[in-house]
Order: C-alpha cells, then sequence, then structure tokens
C-alpha cells in the first residue's frame, strides 16, 4: 500500500487549487453570497468541465473513470478554499444515479446540468426547487427532485440552508459503500480546513507582535499551532488508505472512511476553534474569515446525521484486520 | 496512492503469520530483573534471526534481509498480533542504536555492530540524558578527554532504560572542553563492561526499575569507536532522534492498536458497551489507532530515509497523546478494579512515560511549531 499521491493525482490538486483561488475566491463569494446563488452556472459548469463531478464514474455517465484517490485530492482543495456550492452531495448524488442504472440523469449530473443538494433532516443544503436533494445513510441513498422549499437562516453564510416542504421521490438505490465514499470525501474536505487555518494561524502568529515579540514565539500559541499540522499529518494517511479501499470495494473500507471522517472531523473542529483563539479579538469579528472555516466544519460533521452514528462502522469489525 | 503491491505482501504476511504462530515464546517475559531477562530477549531475537525475521529492512552484508520499509511494518503488524513480547532489551539497539549505525556508521562500525544486534547478541542503552541535560538536551556535560588512540569518559548520564543488561551505549558526550550548546559534542559506541562504569537501576511509578543512572569514572573507550567523527555528536544524535521518533516504534504503535481491539472486547464482554458514553469513546479510541497504522504507511512512502524529518516528530507528538487517552479510558473502565495492581494499572502507569521519553511533548510542540511550522523562538 502506498499511500503517497502520484504525480498525476498532486497535479489534480494542484489545478484544482489555482482554479478554485482564481473563480472562486473567499473575499468575493462572501461578498456575493447574500444576492447570488453561488457558484453561478458558469462556474458550476467550469467545475463540472474539469470532471470533478464525475472524477469516480465511468465514461458511460460522462465520468473520468477514476476513483475515490482522486477525489479526495479535490476534496481536499475544495475544504482548504471553503468553496461554496454543493459539490459533495453533486459527486455522491452522481454515484447513486449510476448505481440505479440512471444513465441520464447520471450524466446530466456529472455534467452540471443538475445540482443535487444534501438532505439534513428536514433541511437541505445548498439547493432550491427544480434541483435535487440526496439522502444518504448506511444502507444506500435516495435521490428526489425538490418542488417546494422554505430558505432558513444558515449557519454557514456560504451554505444556503432550506426546509423541504416538497419533493417528489426519483430514486433509492441499496448501496453501502455510497455511505464509506461519503465519509471520505467529507474527511478530506475537513483535512483541508485543518490545512487552511494551520496556515492562517501560522502566518498571524508570525506577524503578530503583543509584549514585543511575535505572539507565535509564545509557548501556549505555538503549540497550538503545532497540534493543527499533528491533526493534518495524522488525517492524512487515513483518508489516502480510506480512499484506496473504497476504490477497491474491501469489505473494511465503510470502518475507515469512518474512521478518516472522524478524525478529520474532530481535528477540523479543534483545529477551527483554535485558529480564533490564536487570532483574539479580531477572529471573533464576522469580518475575519476565520469563523468560516469553524462553521463549515461543523456542516460537514453532520451532513449524514449526527457524528456519532460514524461510531456504528468503526466499532462494527470485530477487530481491525492488518490486510 | 496505490494497492498495487498487494499481492507481493500479502505472500509475505502469511509466511509471517505461520511462523510466528509456531516460534512466538509460549512463555511470557519473565518478570525479573535478573541476567534471565536477558536470555529470555536474546533467546527470541536470536530465534527471529535464525527464522530470517530479523533486519527485515536493514541491508543484507550487515545481516538484514534488505527488503522494504512496507514489508517491515507487514511483520511488525503479524508480530503484534501473534501477541509476542511487546518489548526487549534489544529495543534501542534494533529502534535506534542500529539505525544510527546505519546512516552514520562507519564500515568496520556497522559490520561489527549490526549482525550482533540482529542476532541478539549485544544490547545497547541510549547515553542521551543528563540530570541537568533532560528536554535540554544541549546541556550535555558529561565530558570525554582524548589521551593518545582513547577517550577518557567522565560524568553521569539518567534515564538510560535497561542499562544494567546492556553491553553497549549510545553516548553522547563533550569532547570539546571549551565548547557549548551544540557545538563539540560527540557520539561515541561505549562498552558498558569496562573499568569506571557504574549502573544504578531507579524504580519507575509502576514499582519495576526501567531506568538507570550510570555513572562514568575514567572509563575508556577507543577513539575508533566514534560515531561520524569527534564534535559532530549533536547532528549524530538528531539521526538517533528522528529514527526514535519516527519509523522505529512502529511495532510499539500498532501495539495500540491491538490494545484498543482488547480493551473493546473486555467491555462487550463485560456488558460495558452497553454505555453510550464507552462506546463512543471506544469508537473514537479506534478510530484514532487507525490512525497510528496509516501515518506508518504514509511516512514510508513520503518521508526521506536518508533525512528523517519532522513529520517524524508529529507520529510522536500524536501518538503519545493517543496513548495517553487509551489509558484514561482503560482507567475508567477499570472502575474500583483500579485498587488492584494489575496489567491493566501497570500498562497505565507505564504510559505516562510515553509524554515524558524521548523528548516531552511540549518539547515535540516547540520542535513542531519552530521548525515545521517556521514560527518564531
Amino acid at each position: 500500500m502506498n499511500l503517497a499521491p502520484s504525480e498525476f493525482q498532486t497535479e489534480l490538486a494542484a489545478t484544482a487549487r489555482r482554479w478554485l483561488d482564481r473563480e472562486l475566491p473567499l473575499p468575493r463569494m462572501r461578498e456575493r453570497a447574500a444576492d447570488d446563488r453561488l457558484p453561478d452556472d458558469a462556474a458550476w459548469r467550469g467545475g463540472a468541465d474539469l470532471g470533478w463531478l464525475g472524477l469516480g464514474l465511468p465514461a458511460q455517465y460522462g465520468g473520468l473513470g477514476l476513483g475515490a484517490a482522486e477525489e479526495v485530492m479535490v476534496f481536499r482543495e475544495l475544504g482548504r478554499t471553503l468553496a461554496p456550492g454543493p459539490f459533495l452531495a453533486s459527486v455522491l448524488g452522481g454515484h447513486a444515479a449510476a448505481t440505479a442504472g440512471e444513465r441520464d440523469l447520471a450524466a446530466a449530473i456529472v455534467a452540471g446540468r443538475r445540482r443535487v443538494g444534501a438532505i439534513v433532516g428536514e433541511r437541505v443544503l445548498d439547493a432550491r426547487p427544480g434541483d435535487l436533494a440526496l439522502s444518504l445513510d448506511a444502507a444506500g441513498g435516495g435521490l428526489a427532485e425538490l418542488v417546494e422549499t422554505e430558505p432558513l437562516d444558515a449557519l454557514d453564510p456560504l451554505v444556503p440552508v432550506a426546509r423541504v416542504v416538497r419533493s417528489t421521490p426519483l430514486l433509492r438505490v441499496a448501496a453501502p459503500g455510497l455511505l464509506a465514499r461519503g465519509h471520505v470525501l467529507v474527511a478530506a474536505q475537513l483535512l483541508g480546513i485543518i490545512d487552511a487555518v494551520r496556515d492562517m494561524s501560522v502566518a498571524y502568529a508570525r506577524s503578530r507582535t503583543q509584549f514585543g515579540r511575535p505572539i507565535g514565539a509564545f509557548q501556549a500559541v505555538k503549540h497550538r499551532c503545532a497540534e493543527m499540522a499533528v491533526a493534518g499529518y495524522a488525517t492524512v494517511g487515513q483518508v489516502h488508505q480510506a480512499a484506496l479501499y473504497v476504490d477497491a470495494g474491501r469489505p473494511d473500507a465503510a470502518f475507515h472512511a469512518a474512521a478518516a471522517f472522524v478524525l478529520a472531523a474532530r481535528g477540523a473542529y479543534r483545529s477551527a476553534a483554535d485558529n480564533i483563539q490564536n487570532h483574539g479579538g479580531i477572529g471573533f469579528t464576522w469580518e475575519h474569515d476565520a469563523h468560516l472555516y469553524l462553521k463549515r466544519a461543523s456542516v460537514l460533521a453532520n451532513v449524514f446525521g449526527p457524528l456519532r452514528d460514524a461510531h456504528r462502522p468503526i466499532m462494527a469489525p470485530a477487530r481491525h484486520e492488518f490486510t | 496512492m496505490e494497492l498495487s503491491n498487494a499481492a507481493e505482501l500479502a505472500e509475505f504476511r502469511d509466511q509471517a503469520r505461520t511462523w510466528l504462530a509456531e516460534n512466538v515464546p509460549a512463555q511470557p517475559r519473565p518478570r525479573t530483573t535478573g541476567p534471565e531477562l536477558r536470555e529470555f530477549d536474546a533467546a527470541w531475537q536470536r530465534r527471529q534471526f535464525d527464522g530470517g525475521w530479523a533486519g527485515i529492512a536493514w541491508d543484507t552484508p550487515y545481516g538484514g534481509r534488505g527488503l522494504s520499509p512496507l514489508q517491515q511494518i507487514t511483520w511488525y503488524e503479524e508480530l503484534v498480533r501473534a501477541g509476542a513480547p511487546e518489548t526487549s532489551v534489544f529495543s534501542v539497539a534494533l529502534a535506534h542504536a542500529g539505525p544510527t549505525l546505519i546512516a552514520r556508521g562507519d564500515e568496520e562500525q556497522k559490520r561489527y555492530h549490526l549482525p550482533r544486534i540482529l542476532r541478539g547478541e549485544a544490547p545497547w542503552c541510549q547515553g542521551f540524558s543528563e540530570p541537568e541535560a533532560g528536554s535540554d538536551l544541549a546541556n550535555v556535560r558529561c565530558r570525554g578527554v582524548v589521551d593518545g588512540d582513547e577517550l577518557v569518559i567522565t560524568g553521569s548520564k539518567i534515564w538510560m532504560t535497561n542499562a544494567e543488561h546492556c553491553d553497549y551505549c549510545e553516548l553522547l558526550i563533550r569532547t570539546d572542553p571549551g565548547s557549548t550548546r551544540h557545538a563539540g559534542l560527540t557520539w561515541v559506541i561505549m562498552d558498558m563492561r569496562v573499568a569506571g562504569v557504574g549502573v544504578r537501576p531507579i524504580t519507575s511509578i509502576d514499582g519495576w526499575p526501567h531506568n538507570c543512572q550510570v555513572f562514568f569514572d575514567g572509563a575508556r573507550v577507543p577513539l575508533r569507536n566514534v560515531v561520524g567523527g569527534l564534535g559532530n555528536g549533536w547532528s549524530v544524535a538528531m539521526s538517533t532522534l528522528a529514527a526514535e521518533r519516527g519509523p522505529a516504534f512502529v511495532d510499539t504503535r500498532l501495539a495500540a492498536v491491538v490494545f484498543v481491539d482488547e480493551l473493546i472486547d473486555h467491555t462487550r464482554a463485560s456488558g460495558q458497551l452497553a454505555d453510550a458514553k464507552v462506546y463512543a469513546d471506544l469508537a473514537e479510541l479506534r478510530a484514532e489507532a487507525a490512525a497510528l497504522r496509516s501515518m506508518a504507511y504514509y511516512q514510508a512512502a513520503t518521508a526521506d530515509p536518508t533525512a528523517p524529518g519532522s513529520e517524524s516528530v508529529a507520529v510522536r507528538a500524536f501518538f503519545v497523546q493517543v496513548v495517553g487517552r487509551i489509558g484514561r479510558t482503560a482507567l475508567e473502565l477499570l472502575g474500583p478494579d483500579v485498587v488492584e495492581s494489575s496489567r491493566w494499572t501497570r500498562r497505565w502507569l507505564f504510559d505516562l512515560s510515553e509524554p515524558i521519553a524521548g523528548g516531552t511533548i511540549d518539547i515535540q510542540r516547540n520542535i513542531i511549531g519552530e521548525r515545521v511550522l517556521g514560527l518564531p523562538r
């Protein structure tokens, strides 16, 4: 098992990062969040043209025939840049439609013509009437078409939330591997958040001066930054391993994917909260970006139901098999 | 990222598993401080060597198998699953004295010492810390004076695990009397059996004398035992610490995975797993233990083996925190049974040494902050 990204996988991530920095930069996304749908249709199709919505699907669905190992490379960048948009549910929705044999529907999602929001309880994230909505559980997934929704006040200003008033069920597939893939992709996104807040904290700790010294010289601040680096390093290998296991269809993929998700969620929660602490008063302001990382981490950690639901696949195996 | 070499490793794993099933010592390690302990460990090490399972990733001219780091990890996985002894008086020799010699020793040193380590003939201990040089390792005062073709050693070292059982020591001394801090230090292969070496065991909080203080009073060591040249000791010591914090103790970290599985079995059997908090705590522990394993593979795939990097410090920093949480969880599960000294209480107490040994967790975080993240000192 080689957990280092290949040259191609590394380049895939680098391309994603450059594109996201250019097309969906956080300052501009923040300005537009109140008025516009994000990303706008042109940018959403731009991401689809790069193949991001079908990386792990075969060509017959418009996909690139790669796997979760490639999907995680892009999702880490989506997390790092706090990209708005229903990437997660759309990628998983494409897999659900493909598994159901709904070729046209899968192709429409992959091509960026249909967006898929995520169902969270009675609510839906990042979707409006006419869009699709994905519900996911340990047994599989379902797609519905949203007919009527009622906007709610969102925790994360870049992740719109609405109550589902009416929707039309389209399909339901028994696909236990779908939640494992979801766990891996969210874990990668949360890992990207850990990366981002670590870099943000380090930059601030080097430049902000108090008592005549950069605050990064103080052990309390330095150690919080160090723990962010540790959290990222402890998570990346597990994310990569779980992605490979999902691609191989291994029976322990659900365990390792859920473990990656829990590690990433805990690491992102703590790192994003510590990042606010490291910034002091300015970190508590709406204007500063620090709160956005914590909010996104909270949304992602609960997108498939309560975080503790992920404990079940972790505890399911009699033991952690080393094979 | 790929699983590609899975088939080849599967065959290697099968061979390891078969051999271990027939060869792991039936008796536990003797709970004694006498010579039986070294005899037990030496016999087990020799048996692994004879079976072709010692020094899996070490080069063949030095008695190793010359295989890949991934095969080394696979061996460790099977070793801990087979319930083999978790530690030995050869641990320091195998985990960081050997790797230090491989990275920095001369040909004669490697040819003499490495096979003796693998064959279970010569256990080593580590002589870095001093009463006045703990986390501040560069404050070394133990001195070596060149006298002809020998060094004469005077001073004291402390926290030397198993020193009373060992033939050799990784000894860090100050050889330039006018020097301070990192300059003027020398890493030398010290023979512990020569005149002028006195060993005093120190009883630890679990009642066991894991460590020793060692006194050097004019003990002599030939200059040819210097590793990496006189005055280059700090740099050689960094190679030792990189091995110690990183790839060396993969078996110890994998043993934590097995221990969490045992904890889960134990709570299932005792009915405690029905408690929602216990269930949640153990699930999170199992996820963290899984990360200990994937980190080993990630490190093997990404770290430069010739220049062990700062990521090894992150591995160590994560490990000691996981061990701490495992210990606290085990203690809670133990409940009132804690009043009796047992395998569980001994493990919990011993594990309190993990965030201290090899540089405290506080120092590890400083290193990550300063050398990995570039924060000011």
